[in-house]
């Protein structure tokens, strides 16, 4: 499991020391003195650390370890559901909660199992909605208005007309 | 205490509500990236919530560099680049592009550029701008004329637009499904409903309708004078939405009366059997105030006021183009704290802050953004017959509510001494005459619906405490430091 963002340092060996498998790590800070205690021991661990994370980089390392939780900011949860894998939103539910002590472990097992149990969940609900919210039936629809319908020929034209503005601008160079 | 509460966005914000439900268009927000999450995060994502991917929508992310030295052409290129190159896109800047100048589009790209004017227009001004702008891109140049209803071929229904349902809109869903049921219930057919849903493609077809229904007081009407058709409000109340039906059916030559009739037996059946009912005598007396859009506020005062009876404490509407007193909004439900408060999370705090009033607890009814609620599903309607109904039910559903709040818990009642008896009473307790008067206020002070139950409470408190201090007599001093002084009763 794991891909986590946030208060990575101390998250991040709270959830190994909880016995989680643990991959990646992503933090918005950079890397500094302070942090090199932290960067030593979760790569000892074989967890990979990345400082200044971007989007993609948490993104990316979602698509690559598939793991059974990413916990992250909005985006990468939301994009990590839409790969079924259950995901948590670090603000929420990680930060918001002590984690010092006993008792901070002891609550984030219960959320993290909670969230994990849902991926037989997560498995049902994809396989019954397939493709619907993807590609031209993204948005909100109203039934009256049957299945949402993809205009390709909209596309072509709006290509047709990009191309032919490309050249009209070619020929305006030349003169 | 200096009363800064919003209760709209900027610009801007009503351009991307526009933009982003119309398909087949793209929109990029020129801004840093608190632009993107703000209108985006927490109302796209959250109370609308759409997930990130169904959303076209990118932010150039500007930092310090780009607003002292690089401009944002290069950061638009490279949003424009995460997009599908053969679909259109529209950039829109927020504040702080517009500050710089920002906006400006890339040569050879196909993105077009809206200035919301964030920092002049509100969100809704600015959606009013955006519908139009989307027919002056997409649209015609010459409207045709309307076809006269003679000219119809046999067996072809005439054709309505619903303008306005966009993304960001308070109980849009709900309201669309019951005005585009009302359009079609009378035998019309619904020509489009825009922007939401509709395809970029097919914006010219807007004068293909033979009129068009205006959803909202605050947006969409720029459009509707420039399609040169015949456009009316939607409705809200009962009686409204007749009108409305009416009218409807003159313009478009069609008979809206068996309509109305089954209507009568199913969809507002409810509002005439609780107009019967014991419900309905609490009516006269059971107060409510709103703070909301021009829309809602209008239409639900003159539902509940007009065509119910219920006494309207205060009435608000957030208009376009002007600031709310909100200081005032506060001051109103402090002093005039109605059974029923409609409103936005603003009016949720101020209610909260003054407790309700007295022992009543007031219910408060959401009706506005700025709110966290999230409306997708189509059962909650305030347009139309389906509106009228869910309104008066929902009210009723509130004055059950305010009088479990006043009526005590069995758990509560074992853990108080039993009600004095008269009968029994050793030293039967008098009351002065000023203390009568105090008592007489406090009552009066009271909602008529809750009155019984609060005159007792009052009364059994005030003759305990004497027995209890040896005393025959309530006095005064002693009854307001019990009861506090009775708050100035105010009628609106």
């Amino acid at each position: 499991m794991g891909i986590v963002k946030g208060f990575w340092g101390i998250v991040g060996r709270l959830l190994i020391e909880s016995g989680a498998d643990l991959r990646y790590v992503g933090s918005a800070c950079p890397r500094t003195a302070w942090n090199e205690a932290d960067l030593q021991w979760l790569e000892s661990r074989g967890v990979m650390v990345q400082f200044r994370a971007s989007l993609e980089q948490d993104l990316a390392a979602v698509h690559e370890f598939k793991p059974d939780l990413a916990i992250g900011t909005t985006p990468v949860v939301q994009a990590a559901k839409e790969l079924t894998i259950p995901s948590l939103y670090f603000t929420n539910l990680i930060s918001a909660r002590p984690l010092m002590g006993p008792a901070g472990a002891g609550s984030l097992a219960t959320v993290v199992n909670a969230a994990i149990g849902n991926k037989a969940r997560f498995e049902e609900m994809k396989a019954f909605f397939g493709s619907a919210g993807t590609g031209h039936s993204t948005g909100v629809w109203e039934a009256a208005q049957g299945l949402p319908q993809d205009r390709p020929e909209f596309k072509a034209e709006q290509r047709r007309l990009a191309v032919k503005m490309a050249k009209k601008r070619k020929a305006e160079e030349m003169i | 205490m200096l009363v800064l509460d919003h209760d709209r966005a900027g610009g801007y914000w009503g351009a991307v509500y526009v933009f982003t439900a119309i398909k087949g268009l793209q929109v990029v927000i020129d801004g840093p990236v608190g632009c993107e999450n703000l209108p985006v995060t927490s109302v796209l994502h959250y109370t609308d919530a759409l997930p990130p991917h169904e959303l076209p929508i990118v932010v150039t992310g500007l930092a310090e560099e780009q607003l002292g030295r690089e401009g944002t052409e290069g950061s638009m290129r490279r949003a424009h680049a995460s997009l599908d190159p053969d679909l259109p896109s529209v950039v829109v800047t927020g504040s702080i592009a517009e500050m710089i100048g920002g906006g400006v589009t890339p040569a050879g790209t196909n993105i077009q550029r809206f200035l919301p004017r964030t920092i002049d227009e509100d969100q809704w001004q600015c959606a009013n701008r955006a519908m139009f702008w989307l027919w002056t891109e997409y649209g015609l140049k010459h409207v045709p004329a309307r076809k006269p209803a003679c000219e119809r071929a046999p067996g072809e229904k005439p054709r309505v637009n619903i303008i306005g349902p966009s993304y960001g809109t308070f109980n849009c869903p709900s309201d669309l499904a019951e005005i585009r049921r009302l359009v079609q219930g009378i035998g019309a057919e619904i020509n489009m409903v825009f922007p939401l849903g509709s395809h970029l493609a097919d914006v010219s077809r807007l004068v293909e309708a033979d009129v068009n229904v205006c959803m909202y007081r605050e947006f969409g009407r720029m459009l509707c004078e420039a399609l040169e058709r015949p456009y009316l409000q939607a409705p809200i109340g009962l009686h409204s939405t007749t009108k409305f039906l009416r009218k409807l059916g003159e313009l478009l030559g069609l008979d809206p009366e068996p309509f109305i009739e089954r209507e009568k037996h199913t969809t507002i059946k409810p509002i005439w059997d609780l107009w019967r009912s014991v419900t309905q005598d609490f009516f006269g007396t059971a107060s409510f105030a709103v703070v909301a859009s021009e829309t809602y506020t209008r239409g639900i005062r003159h539902f509940l006021e007009d065509e119910m009876g219920l006494p309207c404490n205060f009435a608000i509407s957030r208009f376009p183009g002007s600031k709310t007193d909100n200081a005032e909004v506060r001051r109103l439900t402090h002093t005039k704290t109605p059974l029923v408060m409609y409103g936005s999370y603003n009016e949720r705090i101020y209610l909260a802050e003054c407790g309700g009033g007295g022992m009543m607890k007031a219910t408060f009814i959401p009706a506005s953004f700025p709110l966290p609620i999230i409306r997708r599903h189509t059962g909650t309607p305030f347009m139309g017959y389906a509106g009228a109904t869910y309104l008066i039910q929902e009210f009723c559903n509130a004055l059950f509510d305010a009088l479990f709040h006043i009526l005590p818990l069995g758990m509560d009642l074992d853990k108080i001494d039993s009600t004095p008896s008269r009968v029994n009473a050793d030293k039967p307790i008098a009351w002065s005459p000023e203390a009568h008067a105090l008592l007489d206020e406090l009552i009066e002070a009271e909602p008529v619906l809750v009155r019984i139950s609060a005159a007792k409470q009052m009364r059994d408190r005030a003759e305990r405490d004497a027995r209890q201090m040896n005393r025959t007599v309530v006095e005064f001093d002693r009854l307001s430091e019990l009861l506090g002084q009775a708050r100035p009763v105010v009628t609106a």
